[in-house]
């Protein structure tokens, strides 16, 4: 980890130093052990509160949308799943691949910061990956302009293990399925943190902030939070990194992820294997058109 | 869409999505006929709703 984070020190002195970047980000140390939130360093003195644990969990792509107009390079720190957010920045036309250089780093997977509250700090190896590290098809950056470390083994994940809670719900009965997500999403106050995290969701105006037309209301109620929940997987389907930021930012723990990877599965189903992100040139199924796609509706 | 409304506990006899053409409207009628047949045994929805 020491030579990682070095390595990353010292290459992000040599690109602010010489100008090759006008702005780093990574990761820095929190207020907490168990947190690295992300950091945005301009100056070649301040390379020194980088950082790489394995607390490193925020996805870094989605800043970039914070930075489309900024004059002069970016370089970014990222893990498999930033990466693939980066792909679908570039696929959505969202940011230009010559403004970025693209550092990779082979990630471990992370720990649950959850566990970790209750833990003490020397304990760290001891704890639990997190939920979406756990089942992780993509620990290497598929996309970068230099690799920091030396790239991870990839675990064998199966699909009943990727996909483990969707198989667990489509096995309970239809009323049983609705009070869980009713009881869910019940809990939802609508803060659009998912929204705003999800690397997918780039929109310049989305369709929840707009009062005219009102596409959806904006009181917390059952019927308009589940409307809200069903609408915001569709929007993302086929575009969703299975990065699960959503599902960690969420105040009211809500498994906005079960969703997500509903839809993944169902795509897989209908229109082959499909890894959003995972490369830059195969186009989105939802977004191409081919002879053999299923005609459920015809 | 029906996926997922199966997913979330809807019946997904209650949503259909067809291509029609506005050239077909004997198929137009036949997938109402077919849709309000279908749902009628179903009964009013009471799930995706508030309590009054």
């Amino acid at each position: 980890m020491m030579d990682i984070i070095q390595k990353m020190r010292n290459k992000a002195k040599e690109l602010l130093e010489q100008e090759e970047v006008k702005l780093v980000i990574g990761w820095e140390k929190g207020t907490f052990w168990y947190q690295s939130p992300p950091v945005f360093i301009t100056s070649p003195d301040d390379v020194d509160r980088l950082v790489w644990d394995q607390f490193c969990i925020n996805n870094l792509s989605k800043y970039l949308l914070d930075y489309k107009h900024l004059e002069g390079k970016i370089a970014l720190f990222v893990k498999g799943c930033d990466a693939r957010g980066v792909n679908r920045l570039l696929q959505d036309q969202q940011i230009s691949r010559d403004k970025l250089v693209i550092l990779g780093v082979p990630c471990p997977g992370m720990k649950d910061a959850e566990a970790a509250k209750k833990a003490k700090e020397d304990q760290v190896d001891q704890l639990p990956l997190a939920e979406r590290c756990a089942d992780c098809i993509t620990p290497n950056p598929m996309v970068f302009d230099e690799l920091i470390a030396d790239e991870v083994a990839v675990a064998e994940i199966d699909e009943t293990k990727r996909f483990e809670k969707v198989l667990q719900l489509e096995e309970k009965a239809p009323d049983e399925r609705y009070d869980f997500w009713k009881s869910q999403y019940d809990k939802c106050i609508r803060c659009f943190a998912c929204r705003n995290v999800c690397p997918a969701c780039n929109c310049r105006e989305c369709c929840f902030d707009l009062a005219e037309p009102e596409w959806l209301g904006k009181r917390v109620v059952t019927s308009e939070n589940q409307f809200f929940a069903l609408t915001r997987a569709m929007h993302v389907a086929g575009r969703c990194i299975e990065c699960g930021e959503c599902e960690r930012v969420c105040p009211m723990d809500i498994p906005i992820m079960s969703l997500n990877k509903k839809i993944i599965k169902d795509i897989n189903t209908l229109f082959g294997d499909y890894g959003a992100g995972m490369d830059l040139e195969d186009k989105p199924p939802l977004g191409k058109y081919d002879e053999n796609d299923p005609e459920e509706f015809m | 869409m029906q996926r997922m409304l199966e997913f979330v506990g809807i019946d997904p006899q209650r949503f259909q999505a067809r291509w029609i053409s506005g050239s077909e409207a004997a198929k137009f009628k036949q997938t109402i006929d077919d849709l309000a047949e279908n749902i009628k045994p179903l009964g009013p929805n009471r799930k995706l709703r508030d309590e009054v």
